[in-house]
């Protein structure tokens, strides 16, 4: 029994919480150690690496054709981006330009790419929240969106439609009604849905007010993509930096940049929403404004050395593909620098603070894609111990190995 | 020797009564029913189509889970304390059965007026929302013994939600009490029947709180936190598997066929349907009928089994609806909107007792 | 203004139409396989292969290998003809559009589960 005079105040202790490798809050295998006090998040650290599969390595040893097909399966929600940003940048090392209508059939991948993409997140977003009704009907519509995209290109995800030089496929003319119709029907249920989003008051309590970002932190973490958008950070390769068939759509003037200024976890959240229903009037604007012409240009198989940067706005963020050519036919390094590496050092930034509760929707809230990022831990077999390498440390060891063991064939 | 035959005789009669029908096995076939209205419901409200294959559109698929459930491997986590990790769900599992004895679903005692059930007693209506304390104590104390930092975290949530939500439940209970004056389950039924019109819109707030309250008790959405799939897997029952967790499954289901039960007797008039129709060849010969004759026992369950299920099927649409709510949020809420509404109902009850109606004229 | 239950009317509409589900392996209406789906090649001009392998040389993932022709089969002016490792073909339909001659062709066979890894390749 405690008397009246000495009376302490019990805090509750800390317990360390991992939303391990193996989580259902987590689509890919990530570790994320939460220091917790009662319900209360005190410290956050943040493990990935756990999907290096080594295909920055694996390329090196493929031609560029068979590259395509092996950068598109990086990941499987935003493959198209990886496909069409090789693409890009093969055609940029080998200085040519492809025809018109490539580039509109591109574009249009792309965006189509942006709808799906989106509508995923959306309900996984409402699954993390609990709110599996919801879950449901956005996974129901995607399906119009994957059925476009499968009339296209043949298959659901991995469409695999570029080649260094165009694309493979044609939209032919008789599916262009379908496609019209298919994208006014998006258009009116992703209305309902932002309804659902802004209205419904079990869901808007779970984000507002949620994982706050601000946009000084977001400028100097680098955030990029709807992470970065809905910060009011203005990064968007699309409106900045326009390649292919942005380039026309962006002298149209009929579409704006999507700022959010709320910092949290609903900003993001309407970003995204309002995205893709700018997305779907991007893909109605390519299929009524496309040119006709061939679709391909034959590209000799050997790309002349080069050195280039191709970036591309995926559903993410900014992606960026780091290509350089030697003579022959396969290329010599790529290095792909994918959107969530950008974004992930804000997460432990933006778990301090909030609940236990949030944490699930405040990671999904990123759209982390732990497979387009890979990261190297070096594991040393002969002293048995595992280090997990920064990005500094790691360029000044491959700085040091480059120079020790020249290139092979200078 | 007549004495003995006669003790043996009702012993036997008893032990049917208890185990097989108003007792264990048809309230366990119920709770395997009402379960799978429930999956139904929810699955259909979502554009799916729900369990399909399993008997006639699936309503042998929670048997089947159970029949599952109980033919996995058991673990114990080491450092759990072994005894009392599996006493949780058998204690679970008895205090629902006791809880569902007290429901009126036929007529076991013809001598008093009004149907009573198995276990029938002034004052019963305490030890019932006594009883699901005990169960709420219960879960806490399971989230306790996992020994899992998961398990304790929602078991602490647990018990700020069943804790803030026991305060409504009971004042929405206790208000048909006031109304009738009497504690007895059973007796408040009957008189509530017996009662003029009027005294039904008195019961209306009371019920939505009450569906509320239980909502909250049985742990379904929007009130999911203590067993949250995207937080903490699975909360207070994350470490139970096997034989243990079908059991902690079925003690579930039968908590919402007494929840549903508790529903229909006490606010939407009983297992009596008939006898509301204002022809004498229904509310009195009827009657008569259905309370002296084999007739009774089967309209009254039948009577009974479609307005719980009623009260499903609203429960369900409640758990498809909404989304899951913060700890916090909910504690909020459930202080700063339910215990007032629920003390508001228990005034107007009293006010219109005692003032308004002698003043209209109602008996 | 936030409101409660805002998606109720989509749910009462829901319970009287038809389930959007597709009961997949016991029907395959409703499932809207296009035309030009990409699926597994097919070996459609025998007589117009010339043994050049570029198939074997351009695919991703070494799931078409040339072999000499077995007794069994159609046999071609150069005795080669291409056979399918079906568990490492990413449907990528390189090798079709590949072809010099056009003996290879589109089909829309997407089911590709055995039971066996050897009766995975093809012939």
């Amino acid at each position: 029994m405690t008397s009246t005079s000495n009376r302490t105040v019990v805090i509750p202790p800390r317990v360390s919480i991992p939303i391990g490798p193996q989580h259902p809050a987590l689509k890919e295998p990530a570790m994320f150690k939460l220091t917790v006090e009662g319900e209360l998040i005190v410290d956050a650290e943040v493990n990935i690496g756990y999907n290096h599969r080594g295909v920055e390595k694996l390329a090196e040893s493929n031609t560029h054709i068979q590259n395509l097909y092996l950068l598109a399966r990086i990941c499987g929600i935003c493959s198209a981006t990886h496909n069409g940003n090789y693409a890009q940048a093969v055609e940029s090392a080998a200085e040519v330009e492809i025809p018109e209508r490539a580039r509109y059939i591109r574009t249009l991948i792309w965006e189509l790419d942006r709808i799906h993409s989106h509508i995923l997140w959306l309900g996984v977003a409402f699954h993390e929240v609990g709110f599996d009704t919801a879950f449901m009907y956005t996974w129901r519509d995607r399906e119009v969106a994957m059925d476009m995209l499968e009339s296209i290109s043949g298959n659901r995800v991995h469409h695999d439609m570029n080649t260094v030089g165009g694309v493979r496929r044609d939209v032919p003319d008789e599916l262009v009604p379908k496609l019209l119709r298919g994208f006014d029907k998006l258009k009116e249920r992703m209305r309902y849905y932002r309804d659902v989003v802004l209205h419904e008051k079990t869901f808007w309590d779970r984000v507002a007010g949620v994982g706050i970002l601000e946009t000084d932190v977001a400028k100097k973490m680098g955030a990029v993509g709807p992470t970065a958008r809905g910060s009011n950070v203005p990064v968007d390769v699309r409106f900045n930096d326009p390649t292919q068939a942005y380039v026309p759509m962006m002298d149209t003037g009929d579409f704006e940049m999507i700022l959010n200024d709320r910092c949290d976890v609903a900003g993001r959240t309407i970003v995204r929403v309002e995205e893709t229903i700018q997305a779907i009037e991007m893909c109605s604007w390519l299929v009524k404004n496309m040119p006709d012409g061939p679709i391909r240009e034959r590209v000799r198989p050997r790309i002349q050395p080069n050195e280039v940067l191709a970036r591309h706005e995926a559903p993410r963020g900014e992606l960026i593909h780091y290509l350089v050519t030697n003579g022959t036919d396969k290329p010599e390094r790529i290095k792909v620098r994918a959107p969530t590496h950008a974004n992930w050092v804000s997460m432990a930034h933006t778990l301090k603070g909030n609940y236990l509760a949030d944490a699930p929707i405040i990671l999904a809230a990123i759209d982390p894609c732990y497979s387009c990022t890979d990261r190297v831990v070096v594991v040393d077999a002969d002293e048995q111990k595992m280090e997990l390498v920064p990005l500094d440390v790691l360029r000044v060891r491959a700085n040091k190995w480059y120079k020790e063991n020249p290139r092979r064939d200078e | 020797m007549q004495a003995a035959l006669d003790m043996i005789v009702e012993l036997l009669v008893q032990g049917f009564w208890v185990l097989v029908f108003p007792g264990i096995f048809f309230v366990t076939s119920l709770a395997l029913l009402w379960e799978w209205i429930d999956r139904k419901v929810y699955a259909r409200m979502q554009n799916r189509v729900g369990p399909l294959h399993t008997g006639w559109h699936g309503i042998l698929q929670p048997l089947m889970d159970f029949l599952k459930l109980l033919s996995k491997e058991d673990l114990t986590p080491k450092k759990a304390d072994r005894r009392s990790f599996a006493a949780v769900p058998v204690v679970l599992l008895v205090l629902s059965f006791v809880l569902c004895m007290f429901l009126p679903i036929v007529d076991m005692n013809p001598a008093v007026p009004g149907v009573q059930g198995i276990l029938s007693f002034e004052g019963d209506l305490v030890l019932i929302l006594f009883i699901s304390t005990l169960i709420a104590l219960v879960i806490i104390l399971a989230g306790y013994f996992s020994s899992n930092p998961f398990g304790q975290t929602g078991a602490a949530r647990t018990g700020m939600l069943l804790v803030s939500f026991e305060i409504p439940l009971i004042l929405a209970l206790v208000t048909p009490a006031f109304l009738t004056g009497s504690l007895c389950v059973s007796t408040i039924m009957y008189r509530l029947t017996q009662m003029s019109p009027a005294y039904v819109w008195l019961l209306v707030l009371p019920f939505v709180i009450y569906l509320i309250a239980s909502q909250a008790e049985l742990e379904r959405i929007p009130f999911d936190v203590s067993h949250a799939e995207t937080e903490i897997v699975h909360g207070w029952q994350v470490e139970f598997s096997g034989k243990k967790l079908a059991l902690i499954h079925m003690a579930e289901d039968i908590l919402l066929v007494f929840s549903a039960g508790i529903a229909t007797t006490l606010f939407l008039g009983g297992p009596y349907l008939l006898e509301f129709i204002p022809l004498s060849i229904f509310s009195v010969e009827f009657a008569a009928i259905a309370a002296t004759t084999w007739v009774g026992w089967v309209y009254y369950p039948l009577v009974f089994m479609f307005k719980s299920a009623l009260v499903v099927v609203i429960l369900s649409n409640m758990r498809t609806l909404f989304a899951r709510w913060r700890i916090d949020q909910i504690v909020r809420y459930g202080w700063k909107v339910m215990v007032p509404l629920a003390l508001l109902s228990v005034m107007l009850v009293q006010v219109a007792l005692v003032y308004a109606f002698p003043l209209l004229g109602v008996m | 203004m936030p409101r409660l239950g805002k998606m109720q009317k989509e749910l009462l509409k829901s319970v009287g139409s038809k389930p959007t589900t597709v009961i997949y392996p016991f029907t395959k209406e409703g499932l809207n396989i296009p035309k030009g789906l990409r699926g597994r090649w097919t070996y459609d001009n025998p007589n117009m292969c010339t043994g050049c392998k570029i198939c074997e040389r351009v695919c991703p993932s070494g799931a078409i290998e040339m072999i000499r022709c077995r007794p069994e089969d159609v046999q071609t002016k150069t005795g080669f003809r291409p056979i399918c490792h079906f568990d490492r073909c990413i449907l990528c339909n390189q090798c079709v559009e590949s072809c010099p001659r056009g003996v290879l062709k589109l089909s829309a066979e997407f089911e590709m589960a055995f039971l066996d890894r050897n009766d995975m390749v093809i012939y």
